[in-house]
């Protein structure tokens, strides 16, 4: 039982990820294969604000926010610049600076040892350590993030997003601040992205770089795609099925070393098949021309 | 209605060399407001270049581009990005139709209007009320628009579903959103059905009756014909002859350059 919650507390966290990837890659059509960086951001801000100055979760939660605004701001930069393929080679190469940080200001980040006995979340002085009660505190942030993402992409300012993704060119000439839209459409993202990064530390007590590295930003980009670019839906779905489905090999009684490589064949399978079928992704409507 | 005689736009000795072709060189000219252009030429003499000189996409190698609205005041427009040009009330279409093609054609149409203040992050988040009426005013003027170009029942649909005539047709529209001064339009009639060139005859026209000034790159003489005040023609960069469309499309320099031949013998019939 234990294992089921935690399961569906990492498939809550999966969900803010890819709702704050989708409003960057689905609905502003840029491609980011970095999404791992925020998180990390995220992670490591209150974890070290927790475990060097004893700072509260909560104000680490905001802080790391704060400083994956501004990240975004720096790793959006280039979407300025670049377009395509050449855009996402920039954002995974923030990707892997941000990991390459992690793994080697040891000073600062203890390096691959990783960060022990990061401190839990307390509610008025009661420390929150049940799985059930995690699990309510990531459902009501992953409530947060969807509606917040929901009401910014069902807005005027969504409108504009999707008509960057469309065609940015004729944006321009419809007088929209295409730059502008862009780094905030990262701001954005990175924020939500940094908030899953506090609430994945608080909650598993234990990071390393590991976590972080490029292979995470890119099974947050396959979550996007799978449930659907431009689908905020698409998004939850994408997340739990990719997230539990693998787990889910677990029970079929396999020993571990014949389980563990069926779960990466079985997860690589259901991508092929899904995106032969549905390029667009399972809800979404959307997709790349 | 009288037209005015104060110019809109001024373009003053424009050079653009591409990896060293002179598309435009040393290029001058004037619109008068509320006047009706044709920009004409063979391919490559640098029509489209001016056009997005003037709209910002490209920046001149030398000269300047003003553009002075009816309103009062002096925008030196090539200091400026695309989109703060778009916000001065120039809209633009493209030679090769730019909708936003996932999108529905009510949507292309909203994203039309300049309107900064309801699309801001804070509105998105607050969505005021005022955010709200904007809204309303914007689908009430796009509903308008779609219905005068007979695409009203097409408003749920996206764009990309859209046929080649209909997609000129709401890109035009989408122009008409926005409290356009200049409308500069790179050939509106390019691979129509006559009945739509018709159409889009009859949007140009109206579009000039409420005081809009066009610009318009074209290769069908007859619709320079019936459509123009004033024909520019343009060749390897430079203007060869300027003057209005009776004396320019018999001018002899013209018909020996073979530019108008096969539309004047469609013209005569």
């Amino acid at each position: 039982m234990d294992y089921f919650l935690h399961l569906l507390i990492i498939t809550a966290i999966y969900v803010i990820l890819t709702l704050s990837l989708n409003l960057i890659v689905g609905y502003t059509g840029l491609p980011a294969f970095g999404h791992a960086a925020f998180f990390a951001v995220g992670a490591y801000t209150s974890s070290l604000l927790a475990l060097r100055f004893g700072v509260s979760p909560w104000l680490g939660l905001l802080v790391g926010a704060c400083l994956c605004a501004l990240l975004g701001v720096v790793v959006g930069l280039p979407s300025l610049r670049l377009k395509g393929d050449y855009l996402a080679l920039a954002t995974f190469g923030s990707a892997i600076i941000v990991y390459s940080v992690a793994l080697n200001w040891v000073t600062l980040t203890r390096g691959p040892m990783g960060l022990p006995g990061i401190p839990g979340f307390s509610i008025f002085g009661f420390q929150l350590s049940a799985k059930w009660a995690y699990l309510v505190l990531m459902m009501l942030f992953v409530l947060f993030t969807y509606s917040v993402i929901r009401r910014l992409v069902g807005s005027p300012f969504g409108r504009v997003l999707r008509g960057i993704r469309e065609d940015e060119i004729a944006a321009l000439a419809m007088g929209k601040d295409v730059n502008r839209y862009k780094i905030l459409a990262f701001t954005l993202g990175a924020v939500f992205a940094g908030l899953a990064g506090s609430l994945y530390a608080h909650y598993i007590t234990f990071i390393d770089p590991s976590t972080f590295d490029v292979m995470q930003s890119i099974n947050i980009l396959l979550m996007v795609v799978f449930g659907g670019m431009g689908s905020l839906g698409g998004s939850v779905v994408g997340a739990s099925v990719l997230a539990i489905f693998p787990e889910l090999l677990r029970f079929l009684g396999m020993p571990e070393a014949v389980a563990a490589p069926l779960r990466q064949m079985v997860y690589g399978l259901l991508l092929v098949t899904l995106m032969l079928k549905r390029p667009q992704g399972i809800l979404g409507k959307y997709r790349w021309e | 209605m009288t037209q005015s005689m104060t110019t809109i736009l001024e373009v003053k000795s424009v050079t653009k060399v591409f990896d060293g072709v002179r598309a435009l060189d040393n290029f001058s000219c004037e619109l008068k407001a509320g006047s009706i252009t044709a920009l004409i030429g063979p391919n490559g003499s640098g029509k489209t270049t001016l056009l997005n000189i003037i709209t910002g996409f490209l920046q001149a190698d030398s000269g300047h581009v003003f553009f002075r609205p009816p309103g009062g005041g002096e925008y030196k427009v090539d200091d400026l990005a695309p989109f703060e040009v778009a916000r001065l009330g120039l809209s633009r279409t493209f030679q090769n139709t730019r909708l936003f093609r996932q999108m529905s054609v009510m949507e292309n149409m909203l994203l039309g209007a300049r309107d900064a203040g309801g699309e801001g992050l804070t509105s998105a988040i607050l969505q005021p009320a005022r955010m709200r009426s904007h809204e309303a005013i914007k689908r009430e003027k796009a509903v308008a628009l779609l219905e005068q170009v007979g695409l009203l029942a097409k408003g749920d649909g996206l764009a990309r579903d859209l046929s080649q005539g209909q997609r000129k047709l709401l890109e035009i529209a989408r122009t008409l959103m926005s409290e356009v001064q200049l409308l500069l339009l790179d050939e509106p009639t390019a691979g129509l059905f006559p009945e739509t060139i018709e159409k889009i005859r009859e949007i140009i026209r109206g579009t000039q009756k409420v005081g809009t000034t066009i610009l318009f790159i074209e290769h069908d003489m007859a619709v320079v014909r019936q459509l123009s005040d004033r024909v520019i023609v343009l060749d390897g960069g430079g203007k060869v002859a300027e003057g209005t469309p009776d004396k320019i499309l018999n001018h002899e320099i013209i018909s020996r350059s073979g530019l108008t031949r096969g539309s004047f013998l469609r013209d005569s019939k």
